[in-house]
């Protein structure tokens, strides 16, 4: 992952750039390249510019306070929002047909229509998505328990975001985009979701998981991006930070960004 | 991809839209019956129950015209009316669809603007049409069951006067002319709704609701001022039409009437069409 060189938030401990870049060097093209990506509502600034590369084989945490960024981040990326400045690549492909084929995307809101039975969203995803596995996402929907020909307005919060993020990991895709796939789950379907996150993504694709509750996802990261004000202000991989002296990514991030 | 877009669009329009439809042919069914009833009791068609002299037979008279006109009037309202609330839940359904949380989905799918507006704009098109269609054939109830032989003879009369007046070939094309007038009709209602919520959504920040509903009121008193001055206008070129050339027949006589609309219409259609596909391809910022 290489990321544009902004002020550190936390100037102990904190990992560099050079030895992020000697920590894993590509050996193919990014899965996503940002350039001096700028996203603004008039004079308001929700983001950038950030510069990021993103290569395969990554989970990549993406981690900053409220409003910070991330979900502007993600969804200029999705092809959601316009960017007001720079570039976006997907596998060198613009936003447009051709990358939103590569993306899997999670929302952080129910995005299926209330009128589908969970095997109408099946069909759904069958019929635009080459690369959906039906008996694969049935599978984990069986496995979490959840009612397959059950009305998506019959289904509570968090069994609506378990049926979004098992279509989303049931495709092969090149980058999954994840705003916050475990804020509305309980505890105890968390960490079967993540373990879907790790057993789903292939070592071509790339993974960028944005998320409040780090202690969760901290086992399954391999880099992190911390994310304030809509600037990068820290990134690298996980490991730097455990060398770097901290005790976890969670205790970095609390330091990072004390109130 | 369109077709798949096609299938999901009719999917979620037709739960909505069959019943709506059928309710409509339902009403015009028992308001014609209810009127028929009316003029059958004010002709006095119970004099061979009961006594005409008498008072229970007046006030059932009076009771059943007065219930069967207001019934039949409210239900004939209801499917004139059917046309808005037609055109409602098309608006409902692009609004859901493309600027509320559906959006996400619609947006990130691998198919382009163009393709997404396309199957909204052809489903929400064929349900206005499918709308025309069944109002159509509720006042065609109304004439001949409502009103039965003064209605059944108006029909005849009319149908068979145009044709004789035009002749059968151009009196068919005539027909043809309407049908592409109704179809055009639909299709720019349609997407006259679409592109004043898509403005509505790209230039306000809250309530894009209030300000799609807005920039549709603006646009529909432009459009009438804009078809004022057009019909006025051809108002006289059929007036001019007449009179230079009173020999022509009915079917060269309209044309200064049916054709300008159809000219509107479709530059309206294709102006909408591509400020919508711009305002969703570039300008659209999902909250």
């Amino acid at each position: 992952m290489d990321f544009n060189d902004n002020e550190p938030a936390v100037p102990e401990a904190e990992p560099t750039t050079s030895c992020i870049a000697e920590a894993f060097a590509p050996v193919q093209g990014p899965v996503l390249y940002c350039r001096d990506l700028v996203k603004s509502y008039g004079p308001v600034s929700a983001l950038g510019p950030v510069t990021i590369s993103l290569y395969p084989g990554r989970i990549v945490g993406l981690l900053g306070p409220n409003g910070s960024g991330k979900t502007t981040f993600i969804k200029t990326v999705a092809g959601l929002l316009t960017p007001t400045y720079g570039e976006v690549e997907i596998c060198g492909y613009k936003p447009g047909v051709e990358s939103k084929s590569l993306v899997s995307y999670l929302p952080e809101r129910t995005y299926l229509s209330n009128w589908m039975k969970v095997t109408d969203a099946l069909d759904f995803f069958e019929s635009f998505y080459a690369d959906f596995s039906r008996v694969h996402a049935i599978e984990m929907l069986t496995n979490l328990q959840v009612p397959l020909f059950a009305h998506i307005s019959k289904l509570s919060k968090g069994t609506k975001e378990k049926v979004q993020l098992i279509l989303v990991m049931a495709r092969r895709s090149m980058l999954y985009l994840l705003d916050e796939p475990i804020a509305g789950v309980d505890p105890a379907a968390r960490e079967y979701i993540l373990n879907t996150i790790i057993a789903n993504y292939d070592r071509n694709a790339a993974a960028v998981i944005s998320t409040h509750l780090i202690t969760d996802v901290e086992a399954v990261l391999d880099d992190y991006i911390f994310i304030n004000r809509g600037l990068v202000v820290s990134a690298g991989p996980v490991s730097a930070v455990y060398e770097a002296g901290w005790s976890s990514l969670d205790a970095y991030f609390r330091e990072a960004f004390r109130c | 991809m369109l077709g798949k877009l096609l299938k999901y669009d009719f999917r979620a329009l037709n739960r909505i839209m069959l019943p709506l439809q059928g309710g409509v042919l339902l009403a015009a069914l028992v308001g014609s019956f209810s009127i028929r009833l009316a003029l059958f009791s004010l002709n006095n068609r119970f004099d061979g129950f009961m006594p005409s002299s008498s008072t229970a037979s007046l006030q059932l008279e009076g009771v059943l015209f007065t219930t069967s006109i207001l019934l039949g009037t409210f239900l004939f309202a209801a499917v004139v009316a059917s046309f808005w609330v037609t055109l409602f839940l098309i608006a409902r359904h692009y609004h859901q669809s493309f600027l509320r949380d559906e959006g996400y989905l619609a947006f990130t799918l691998p198919v382009s603007a163009g393709q997404n507006l396309c199957s909204k704009v052809i489903s929400g098109s064929t349900w206005m049409l499918i709308n025309m269609v069944t109002v159509s054939i509720a006042f065609l109830l109304l004439l001949t069951v409502g009103f039965y032989d003064a209605g059944r003879e108006v029909m005849t009369d009319y149908s068979s006067e145009t044709a004789r007046e035009m002749g059968t070939l151009p009196a068919l094309f005539f027909l043809l002319e309407l049908c592409v007038l109704a179809l055009l009709f639909a299709v720019h209602a349609v997407l006259q709704v679409y592109v004043s919520l898509s403005t509505g959504a790209v230039l306000a920040r809250t309530h894009k609701v209030l300000a799609g509903i807005g920039v549709f009121v603006l646009i529909y008193i432009i459009m009438q001022i804009l078809m004022s001055v057009v019909v006025v206008g051809f108002g006289f070129g059929l007036e001019y039409s007449l009179s230079s050339n009173p020999d022509n027949g009915l079917f060269v006589l309209v044309q200064p009437v049916i054709l300008p609309p159809i000219i509107i219409l479709t530059g309206l259609v294709f102006l909408y069409y591509f400020v919508s596909r711009h305002l969703l391809a570039t300008k659209l910022n999902l909250d």
